[in-house]
């Protein structure tokens, strides 16, 4: 921030100000300190001479520099007509940093009215073009970016022959490539382009508009077109950095020819490559006007004319009524002035009967014109007929409410995820006030739920002994869903008057795998662990292998008194 | 003034629905009533049963409504009949000494449908503003009553996403559009491209419908006329002043392209005549500022007492 800076405006409000131009425009410098001693002494007087650049960004902008467009890139549906596309800058002197003028050049040369100072003029202007008005006889759009650019030397060359200077002439711009008449036709007068920049200043603190601008201050640049609707286009904003001689600004005369555009060379189309400094596109909505217009131009019916010249019961456009004391019919959803509807609603359609037959019925949807007493019910309706109106003065039926159910019910059909989840709430209610009847009913009975759940723990902990017994990892996971987890040193600890000492294991037969320092040496397995016991598969176990251990003692009885199949595993499918 | 901040709404939907209203159980119960709430406020219904003919809803037409909660109830039970099929389930339902399980289920629904569906967006904007009075507000909302709506069929809705609906029941206070008065959008979303339905709780006395706020922007009006265009006066500070330059001079060769100097000259004429001073020396800050384009408001009012059975609207329109 300037020392000498106005302050910031309140949050929420900005100040708009014409320019605000730099102390000094971009360019070369010489300054020179002169001394003057006035003494008898001859002493002579001191002086510096030297040289300095003023520079700005003039033929790209640096990352960062643009603050926002409007309307916003690629935005599919901008409003048409009434607004206006402009470019917010960062710096806040940027559009004046440059002048437009090489050399001697004036403003009146080029037309100007205005009494401006030279330095007032941006060298900067924003061009809004429809797709169509930048696309050359092969498809292609003219704008030019990259390694597509051209250096500077080309595109300003005449610039550069009138006495303008560059540093680097060979450095790659972008360019936008633009037939003389569309420029012309669309481009600002030297004195619109001074209208177009203005510069303002934001509270800092209004961190919405402010963004990440640390001062508050910014430079815009306006364009002069209109948009319309359903179209594509591209908001160029270009350099006008000494070409004004070249009739880069619109002019009344005639146009300096410079070039050609487009591959075909059947038709010639004399065309400018300016510098582009940046560019974006947005395409426009497919109607017109602005959202007062479409918004006023939505249609009323007349209740009362009041002291207008519409007629009662007439349609008639929003913006007719603004301002006057007209009343317009109630905008009610499906009253009696909808063809074929009640003015509470209901609309007469036919209900087909099983045997095809139809009969006249009337239904209304939940969306109606008057409001209706709503009759909390205790239960649902168990079915759709249930639901079923019939109006007596009429004899007609009723179908809203019997439509209604038979819609909810097919929504709830269609969803697969909101039916598993209704059974499984209800399902888990049922059974746990089944549960709970039945602990009541032990209760009344005086069976004390404590030693039953005793005596259920001592059923669980003798079939985990089996289990152990078996130490087959297969059968381990059936008992217990999350047999990774499971610690099975665990399990025989636990065991009531089992395995107290998980040391002290059962004799597991041919299947003990011995000590896990074994399996590092083949050799050291345990006895019994003879790798050629195990079949013809090597490290496949055989039904043999099992059956040869303690696990032979048990049937398929014993399983069966110790589980229902169903239940021992969820999932479905037990033990095989 | 232009919001250039990007916000990941779904996440913070998610966020603010499990932080302020502790709706993060995922337990069959609690999906089963997230889905019925989503219904009853209209939610996956074919738009043919919402109006079920289209001269209901002519297109570029407003059109406002009651809902009939008793229909709204036949859809519930229709969807809970799916499961209440055998004897248990049908016991199930109606079970309870002083209510039914039924009747729990529909009053858990009504505050459901309240805060889930309708709070979130208050609470939403409180968040970010960091106003943690959305439980509070949450709490004093109405729960169960009358709700209205309004359908809106025109493409505006299409070319202006964002349309910002409010409304407002004029109980007390000189001004019916103060905050106090507001009533809760309990959904509001488009139906299709160029339908949009809004759900209130409650039925609103004053309704405004407002052009997206996303930012004062530049340019014109339109005119009265095809191809014409109109520009309403400002004072020097931003304020709208009254008359207007029916016709922005434009340009000959290219009609969309404004001679920016000639409306300048104009603008400066017009402000004489008013007898406004201080423009005289200015330039592009005047054309900046003449130009400036506020959201516009669209207001329907009715004009009838909230407690009579059939409120007429009146329209007024104006800028704010």
């Amino acid at each position: 921030m300037m020392v000498n800076d106005p302050a910031p405006p309140p949050p929420g409000k900005y100040v708009v100000y014409d320019r605000i131009t730099p102390p000094l425009k971009a360019g070369d410098y010489k300054l020179v300190v002169e001394q003057e001693i006035t003494s008898s002494l001859k002493t002579p007087g001191g002086g510096i001479k030297t040289g300095f650049r003023v520079t700005g960004p003039r033929f790209k902008l640096p990352g960062g520099e643009v603050h926002m467009h409007y309307p916003p890139r690629d935005l599919p549906n901008a409003p048409t007509y009434s607004h206006i596309p402009f470019i917010t800058l960062q710096t806040r002197t940027l559009p004046w940093t440059h002048s437009p003028f090489i050399g001697n050049e004036t403003p009146a040369q080029f037309g100007a009215n205005q009494s401006s100072d030279v330095s007032d003029y941006p060298s900067m202007i924003l061009l809004v073009l429809k797709e169509s008005e930048i696309t050359n006889s092969n498809g292609d759009l003219t704008i030019y970016t990259g390694e597509d650019g051209d250096t500077v030397d080309n595109i300003l060359s005449t610039a550069i022959s009138k006495g303008m200077t560059v540093e680097d002439g060979s450095e790659m711009v972008d360019y936008l490539e633009i037939p003389d008449q569309t420029l012309n036709n669309i481009v600002p007068t030297l004195d619109e382009a001074l209208l177009l920049a203005h510069a303002r200043q934001v509270n800092p603190v209004d961190k919405e508009a402010c963004g990440t601008d640390e001062d508050g201050w910014f430079s815009v640049v306006m364009s002069n077109r209109v948009l319309e609707p359903n179209e594509q286009y591209y908001c160029c904003l270009v350099s006008i950095e000494g070409r004004l001689s070249e009739g880069v600004l619109h002019s009344l005369g005639t146009i300096k020819l410079t070039g050609s555009i487009g591959g075909s060379s059947s038709k010639t189309v004399t065309s400018k490559k300016l510098v582009l400094l940046h560019h974006w596109k947005f395409r426009t909505a497919s109607d017109g006007g602005d959202f007062e217009s479409r918004m006023q131009n939505l249609n009323v019916r007349i209740s009362e004319s009041g002291s207008s010249n519409l007629e009662q019961g007439s349609i008639a456009p929003i913006k007719e009524l603004v301002n006057t004391d007209v009343v317009v019919e109630p905008l009610l959803l499906g009253n009696d002035s909808v063809p074929g509807m009640t003015d509470n609603s209901y609309l007469l359609t036919q209900l087909n009967h099983v045997d095809g037959i139809p009969e006249d019925a009337l239904y209304r949807g939940p969306a109606i014109a008057v409001p209706e007493d709503h009759n909390v019910k205790t239960k649902p309706y168990s079915n759709s007929d249930e639901a079923l109106g019939y109006v007596d003065e009429l004899g007609i039926w009723d179908i809203s409410h019997s439509a209604a159910f038979e819609l909810g019910r097919l929504i709830a059909l269609s969803d697969a995820s909101f039916t598993k989840n209704l059974k499984l709430w209800i399902a888990k209610d049922i059974q746990e006030r089944k549960l709970q009847l039945a602990q009541n009913n032990l209760k009344d009975r005086g069976i004390a739920l404590e030693l039953i759940s005793t005596k259920l723990e001592s059923i669980s902990a003798n079939i985990q002994q089996v289990a152990v017994k078996i130490d087959e990892p297969r059968l381990i996971n059936y008992i217990h869903d999350d047999y990774d987890s499971y610690d099975i040193s665990e399990i025989r600890t636990v065991q009531d008057g089992g395995i107290a000492n998980p040391d002290e294991n059962v004799d597991l037969g041919d299947n003990d795998h011995g000590d896990p320092e074994d399996l590092a040496d083949p050799g050291n397995l345990g006895e019994g662990s003879d790798i050629t016991d195990f079949g013809d598969d090597l490290g496949v176990l055989t039904d043999s292998d099992i059956t040869n251990d303690g696990v032979s003692k048990l049937d398929d009885g014993d399983f069966s008194a110790l589980f229902d199949e169903d239940e021992f595993n969820p999932r479905g499918g037990g033990p095989q | 003034m232009i919001l250039t901040a990007s916000i990941d709404w779904s996440s913070l939907r998610q966020l603010v629905t499990n932080q302020v209203f502790n709706f993060s159980s995922k337990g069959p119960e609690s999906e089963v009533k997230r889905w019925l709430t989503n219904l009853r406020v209209l939610k996956n219904i074919p738009f043919q049963y919402i109006v079920p003919t289209e001269h209901a809803l002519p297109s570029e037409s407003v059109r406002f409504f009651h809902i009939d909660r008793n229909w709204i109830d036949a859809l519930v039970d229709g969807a809970l009949s799916v499961s209440l099929s055998t004897t248990s389930e049908k016991e199930w339902i109606l079970e309870g000494d002083d209510k039914t399980r039924y009747q729990k289920i529909m009053e858990s629904l009504n505050k459901r449908e309240a805060l889930d569906a309708g709070k979130l967006r208050y609470a939403i904007r409180n968040s970010l503003q960091g106003n943690t009075n959305a439980e509070k507000m949450a709490e004093n909302t109405t729960v169960g009553g009358g709700l209205t709506g309004m359908l809106f069929r025109s493409k505006i809705v299409k070319d202006y996403p964002g349309i910002e609906i409010s409304a407002f029941n004029h109980t007390s206070g000189t001004n019916p559009w103060d905050a106090s008065n507001s009533v809760q959008v309990m959904r509001m979303s488009r139906l299709s491209d160029s339908i949009l339905l809004c759900i209130f709780n409650g039925r609103p006395t004053h309704l405004r419908i407002q052009e997206p706020s996303e930012g004062i922007r530049i340019g014109l009006d339109t005119g009265n006329n095809s191809g014409e265009y109109k520009l309403k006066l400002k004072e020097l500070n931003g304020e709208i002043l009254g008359p207007e330059i029916n016709n922005v001079p434009m340009r000959n060769q290219e009609q969309t392209v404004v001679r920016i100097e000639a409306l300048l000259g104009q603008i400066k004429s017009q402000l004489d005549s008013q007898n406004m001073t201080g423009h005289e020396n200015m330039d592009s800050a005047l054309i900046a500022t003449q130009m400036l384009q506020y959201p516009y408001q669209q207001d329907y009012i009715s004009n009838l007492p909230s407690s009579e059975k059939h409120p007429s609207v009146k329209n007024s329109g104006g800028d704010s």
